[in-house]
């Protein structure tokens, strides 16, 4: 049975790092109407942020502050010109530089090149503990974290910066009309967001105690953009619940393949209904599961 | 050093530019009518090469046959693609982000069909083409068909886009798409024609490529970014600009080689010149006007002015 609470446990981590994952394109997209299709590169950023601060000694809070501010200083230098973009090349821009900085740590030898970095320290050492407090502390952390930014993204919502940003999403030039600096705004949202993937970013590398390039590839922004898309793109919950699914649907069927014999690989049918689902929700459901919170806001703003 | 000379590099240029060519000519030209970028394109490609396999390996229908099948195969499916998702969603006013996602989406479901259906395994269609050396170069008679076949598709297309009626009506929607509409030309029979030309030469595309590499699985997608820098370098949307930046970035990927070799880089970084190339244009061009190259502008301006 110490198996399967173990399992549990290593569902509920994925989901709390792609809950924070998705948060942030939540707060990109959702809040904001910016299409970030890299958001991948800011995830391994933190990662291996973390990586190389850890390993030179520094403390965990250390690191995972300066894996958080690492990649939100790259999001900020690559929303300089990129913001300035109409949304088809801001998108495609994103999607770019999500390559380009795979292949150029890649080539990197201090990084650890193609195979990665191992041996990375970690917040709740594996070989020190047992297994149980390894995973159950990093449960705890995630989902502390992932708290964290979704009371962020609640009192920014609640505020003057929460309401212009709405307001870029739904006109920027009457946004702009108003007065507002529309583009500094959206480049403080990117900061923001991309401080969040940093931080999932450091999280998942402790938790692995490695990092490698294989596990950035585009098809963890295409995840990150299924999960923020069924679960409500401007939603706070949403986040959450989009997330899980995603999970859920993956391990369950990876779970399903021990017990029935598919006629299918798990593995592949859990992405063609991943891309069925991305689909059908968008055909039928493009607001997706958890309704939005800005009929409440929007409400607000009416009333005051 | 690894002495590589001039004319090697060019026709290795010319291969990879074709190869570009094939991929991004029906992106650019599903851009100009949807405006969105197709993320699903390449698994056109990639469905391209798996009928390339089928055809010469099961069929045994010679390099012809493959060709054909590619082309009929991945141009039906971008077809009913069309029809069954990305009409419906423009009919439902969806907006570029939902249509880029739905673009992932199905781009994620036949690539991984294809991995179903074909497995993960390193397929080699049973063509072999020997490679002939002519003084310091080496190249196979398929380069040459490659090169051949897009020089002979773009002159095509050019002909098809400029002297037939359809082809008029295909630039008359990407111009101004209520006026022609208002004129009597149906969108989505137009739309529908786009759609399979484009699908089908990324097809032709995957048969070659296959038998130049190996058949895998991921092929196409390992073409979605250069595909994407080729399609924004030229001017998203414009298949004249599709031309000339391909044989920018095929050049740049194969001159940049000798170059890094002797400053010690490895060579996997001459991926990273092109989309160098590519952010620089569009850090250049940051405002909401199309980007595109100055050459090619003068050349669209003289064949659309």
């Amino acid at each position: 049975m110490v198996n399967v609470l173990a399992y549990v446990l290593d569902v509920i981590f994925y989901i709390g790092l792609y809950a924070i994952l998705t948060l942030s394109l939540n707060l990109e997209f959702g809040f904001t109407g910016l299409s970030n299709f890299g958001i991948v590169a800011f995830f391994m950023i933190g990662a291996y942020t973390w990586a190389v601060i850890t390993k030179a000694g520094a403390h965990p809070a250390v690191g995972f502050i300066a894996s958080m501010i690492t990649a939100g200083v790259v999001g900020f230098l690559v929303s300089l010109p990129a913001l300035k973009l109409r949304g088809d090349y801001l998108s495609l821009a994103t999607f770019v530089f999500a390559e380009i900085m795979r292949l150029i740590v890649m080539n990197i030898k201090e990084l650890g090149g193609a195979v990665g970095m191992l041996f990375v320290p970690q917040i709740f050492p594996m070989q020190k503990l047992d297994r149980e407090t390894y995973l159950i502390g990093n449960v705890v952390t995630v989902y502390l974290v992932f708290a964290g930014f979704l009371v962020m993204i609640y009192l920014l919502l609640h505020s003057p910066f929460g309401r212009t940003i709405l307001a870029i999403k739904e006109d920027e030039e009457a946004a702009q009309a108003l007065g507002k600096p529309t583009a500094r705004y959206k480049y403080q949202v990117f900061f923001l967001g991309s401080v969040m993937c940093g931080a999932a970013g450091a999280l998942y590398a402790q938790y692995l105690g490695f990092t490698g390039v294989d596990l950035f590839t585009l098809t963890v922004t295409f995840s990150v953009w299924i999960m923020c898309i069924i679960g409500g793109s401007d939603s706070l919950l949403g986040a959450l619940v989009g997330a899980a699914i995603v999970e859920l649907l993956s391990r369950s069927l990876r779970v399903a393949k021990d017990y029935f014999s598919l006629p299918i690989d798990p593995n592949n049918l859990m992405l063609i209904l991943t891309g069925v689902l991305m689909v059908i929700f968008i055909l039928y459901r493009p607001t997706g599961i958890i309704p939005t919170v800005r009929v409440k806001l929007r409400h607000r703003i009416s009333r005051s | 050093m690894v002495q590589i000379s001039i004319l090697q590099l060019l026709l290795n240029g010319a291969f990879t530019a074709s190869i570009y060519i094939l991929s991004t000519t029906g992106f650019a030209l599903v851009y100009s009518l949807e405006r969105f970028p197709n993320i699903a394109h390449v698994q056109f490609f990639t469905l391209g090469a798996y009928a390339g396999l089928l055809a010469v390996n099961s069929l045994k229908a010679g390099f012809g046959g493959a060709l054909l099948l590619g082309f009929l195969l991945s141009g039906l499916f971008a077809f009913i693609s069309y029809y069954l998702i990305f009409r419906t969603l423009k009919e439902r006013g969806a907006g570029l982000v939902h249509l880029i996602v739905a673009s992932v989406g199905y781009g994620t479901v036949l690539m991984y069909s294809l991995q179903q259906l074909f497995g993960r395994d390193i397929h080699i269609i049973q063509f072999p083409f020997y490679p002939i050396e002519i003084g310091s170069v080496r190249f196979t008679l398929l380069w040459v068909y490659t090169i051949l076949f897009a020089a002979t598709s773009s002159i095509l297309l050019h002909l098809f886009l400029t002297k037939t009626r359809v082809g008029k009506a295909v630039r008359a929607l990407a111009n101004n798409p209520r006026l022609a509409m208002a004129s009597g030309i149906d969108a989505n029979r137009i739309a529908g024609v786009v759609w399979f030309i484009g699908g089908a030469l990324a097809g032709v595309g995957g048969v070659l490529q296959g038998m130049n590499i190996r058949v895998v699985p991921t092929l196409g997608f390992e073409l979605l970014v250069p595909t994407i820098a080729v399609a924004v370098l030229g001017g998203l949307g414009n298949f004249y600009g599709v031309l000339g930046a391909a044989f920018v970035l095929g050049f740049a990927e194969n001159f940049s080689v000798p170059f890094l070799l002797s400053l010690g880089i490895p060579t996997d970084l001459r991926f990273v010149i092109g989309y160098v190339i590519v952010v620089a244009v569009l850090v250049r061009a940051s405002t909401a006007k199309p980007v595109r190259l100055r050459v090619v502008g003068v050349l669209r301006q003289r064949i659309y002015g």
